[in-house]
């Protein structure tokens, strides 16, 4: 995993490749990989769709190896939805397939001066790239079943939908699961748009032929790999709450907590909940003949995802995640499971964003165009965006953009991108991580990993009322560094609180490497790809001012504690003092 | 009412019990003496599993000073995946994410009028908790609203004789079949 295959899709008399040692880059992976190229290499002022931006597609440090958990693909590029830098990531089998074949990235470059549209090939002896204009505008699904009879079921798929064909902002990048279904997506800040810009409709990865990449150390790799595995196994989240009912078991917490944004965060309760929540939906999926218990790559030991069955027992999509039950149920007013999975499947298919389009969708409802939980006006809203109408094309363009063609003020954004599914008001905490992150709104911009074990920025008194702003700076910096391993974030959970398998994931990086990394390093990494990305966007014309929530945070009580996002603009702008 | 249930009907009664249920109780008591005297939990069950815990939609730290009042919700839940899940955790690292909705923070005692004695209180059971323990407490009787039976199981209620009292509600007690 020493080369870069840079893909010109501009050049002279078609696109061109070029395989290079990744050189100074050596050493990252996934987003430390992809922020450090597009800020290094891309002006920070050029338009999003344009030849100048770059699609920098990175497994991380260990993906591709035997470790669990090591499944996650990092994409960046500069955003058409924030304007910013983005890195968004995605599970699936892309990551491992992409890191055996020998790749630390892939780099498409330029833009084609027509309008043909290219399939990538790349298999362990060569990269084909050819038009296929038979391709276009196919929605996921039919895209691969379309390349599975050609390419076989043993290779992973990196596609795009109509969504990412017309640029759209919320265009999401899809990675084919175990089941060659396209239902894993870098979903965040537009990149299957830039994917679009670049012509490219799919990039196929064959690694027949391959070997698992092979440790520095095989003995100490393969005796890290055992406590790693064992310690999340053991974990009563990574493995109970998890594989029992999937990310959704989170519904009936966060509204019990009165932080689950319902009816375009007009109140932080949906009286729904129940019907919508993790429980039920295992429950569903056992009796229609589904899965409760899923993995989303080979190689997954959590198994927090599962496969939705329609009530005729067939297969409608994956187990829908937390954060789309939440876009597509409570903030829109919808408490029907079948209806929220009929939402993400069409999110799937056309390529888009469930987050974002679960927003967009509750912002078009407050502004009267649908009733809030209107179920079939969901629904057509999502195949308008699959037609490409003019509704459509807003639609797809996210809750920034169907906010001010519809007139509404309330609308859920930082930086264009819209909040996920945990309402600041009532979790002033993750609002100063929303307000500043690089990326946008962004859950799992500072996720939970063991910011004490690490020391990053000093120890945190748990039980100080006061630390939000240091927790939020030492979550981000310890997020950024474990997005860079190709590790799942669920991996936070055992690492938290169990010190032995937070110190068997330094264990598995330093073996597979040779290295003698320490946490310090770890911090060090953390802190220099946040400044990468903070210094594209100061570059890109990004202000403290754009570091704030939306004025309804701070001026609008939420229900039940009828509580506002207290914490001070002055105390913001401090995050990233260090 | 008694009813007698196999495993492959019990999905529905548990989603009673996720979408939240009376019982009766000694008012006064804190959330641990609660879940012991009232749910019939263990203290190793309670400090193990029991991760996560609503007062009326306030995330409990101290279960051993929050009290149970007539007309309180309580919420009990294992320990839930990401960073806000960990945030709502009982004596979370990351408690200071939720300043002002934690249990305290109002400086003001939750409930309604009865303080002392014996009254109801509702309560819902989330995740491993509603499966680990839900069968016990269904043993031990639950109230609901008669609605919310005939929803769950349709024609139980008429089915076994048994209307709703004058406040519409119903008692419910369910042993498992051999």
């Amino acid at each position: 995993m020493d080369t870069l295959l840079r893909i010109d899709m501009g050049a002279k008399g078609g696109p061109s490749i070029k395989k290079e040692p990744v050189g100074a880059y050596a050493g990252l992976g996934g987003r430390a990989l992809t922020s450090a190229i597009i800020s290094k290499e891309v002006p920070p002022l050029c338009h999003a769709l344009g030849a100048e931006n770059k699609l920098v597609i990175a497994p991380g440090l260990l993906s591709g190896t035997p470790a669990s958990q090591s499944g996650r693909l990092s994409i960046g590029c500069k955003s058409p939805l924030t304007g910013g830098i983005k890195e968004s990531n995605a599970g699936g089998q892309a990551a491992q397939v992409l890191a055996r074949l020998g790749y630390a990235a892939i780099v498409l470059e330029g833009a084609p001066a027509g309008n043909e549209l290219y399939k990538i090939v790349i298999n362990k002896d060569s990269v084909k790239i050819t038009v296929d204009n038979s391709l276009r505008l196919l929605g996921n699904y039919a895209l691969i079943d379309a390349l599975k009879p050609i390419h076989g079921d043993k290779a992973a798929y990196i596609s795009i939908g109509q969504a990412g064909e017309m640029k759209l902002a919320a265009a999401s990048i899809a990675c084919t699961d175990m089941e060659l279904h396209p239902t894993r997506h870098a979903g965040r800040g537009g990149v299957g748009a830039v994917m679009g810009s670049k012509g490219v409709k799919v990039i196929v990865l064959d690694d027949e032929g391959t070997k698992m990449r092979e440790p520095k150390d095989p003995e100490k790799f393969r005796a890290a790999n055992k406590v790693w595995v064992e310690g999340l196994k053991k974990h009563p989240v990574t493995g109970g709450g998890l594989p029992s009912f999937g990310t959704n078991v989170l519904t009936n917490i966060i509204n019990e907590a009165g932080g689950f944004p319902t009816n375009n965060f007009a109140t932080g309760q949906f009286a729904g909940a129940s019907k919508i929540s993790g429980e039920t939906m295992a429950a569903l999926e056992t009796q229609r003949g589904g899965l409760a218990t899923h993995g989303c790559h080979r190689g997954c030991v959590i198994q927090c995802s599962g496969i939705y069955n329609d009530a005729k027992g067939n297969f409608l999509t994956k187990q829908p995640e937390y954060e789309t039950v939440w876009a597509h149920g409570a903030n829109c007013g919808i408490d029907d499971l079948d209806t929220i999975a009929m939402l993400d499947r069409l999110d799937d298919d056309i390529g888009l964003d469930t987050i974002e389009m679960g927003a967009t969708i509750g912002v078009l409802m407050h502004a009267g165009l649908i009733k809030f939980g209107d179920k079939e006006g969901a629904i057509n809203l999502l195949k308008e965006v699959q037609k490409g109408s003019p509704l459509g094309r807003i639609v797809g363009s996210g809750a920034a953009m169907a906010g001010k063609a519809f007139g509404v003020e309330r609308v859920p954004v930082v930086k264009n991108q819209a909040l996920p599914a945990y309402d600041p008001r009532a979790i002033n905490g993750i609002g100063v991580t929303y307000a500043t992150s690089p990326m946008g709104a962004d859950h799992t911009a500072g996720y939970a990993i063991a910011t004490n074990i690490l020391k990053v920025g000093g120890f945190v008194d748990p039980l100080k009322s006061e630390g939000q702003i240091e927790l939020s700076r030492n979550l981000q910096i310890a997020t950024a560094a474990i997005d860079s391993t190709g590790m799942c974030l669920f991996i936070a959970f055992a690492v938290l609180d169990q010190p032995e398998t937070f110190q068997a994931l330094v264990d598995l990086i330093n073996a597979f490497h040779g290295l003698s990394l320490t946490g310090d390093d770890v911090t060090a990494l953390g802190k220099s790809i946040l400044k990468n990305e903070r210094d594209f966007n100061k570059a890109a014309g990004f202000t403290k001012e754009m570091d704030r929530l939306p004025k309804f945070f701070t001026r609008d009580a939420l229900a039940p504690h009828n509580q506002v996002f207290a914490v001070k603009d002055e105390d913001l702008d401090k995050v990233f003092n260090w | 009412m008694q009813l007698d249930q196999g495993a492959p009907e019990w999905g529905p009664l548990l989603n009673i019990l996720q979408a939240g249920f009376l019982v009766e109780s000694r008012l006064g008591l804190s959330v641990r003496a609660f879940a012991r005297e009232t749910l019939g939990f263990d203290d190793a069950y309670i400090e193990g599993r029991i991760s996560t815990v609503f007062l009326d939609s306030e995330p409990v730290d101290d279960i051993d000073t929050a009290l149970v009042w007539e007309g309180s919700r309580i919420s009990l839940s294992a320990a839930m995946p990401g960073l806000v899940g960990a945030v709502m955790r009982r004596n979370s690292a990351y408690a200071s994410f939720r300043k002002g909705i934690s249990y305290g923070d109002k400086g003001t005692l939750t409930g309604g009028e009865s303080r002392s004695g014996r009254g109801r209180v509702r309560v819902k059971l989330f995740n491993s908790i509603m499966v680990e323990r839900g069968p016990g407490i269904l043993g031990r009787g639950i109230i609901l609203e008669a609605a919310e039976l005939e929803a769950a199981l349709p024609g139980a209620a008429a089915g076994g004789g048994e209307s709703p009292g004058p406040d519409g509600l119903v008692e419910l007690k369910v042993t498992p079949r051999k």
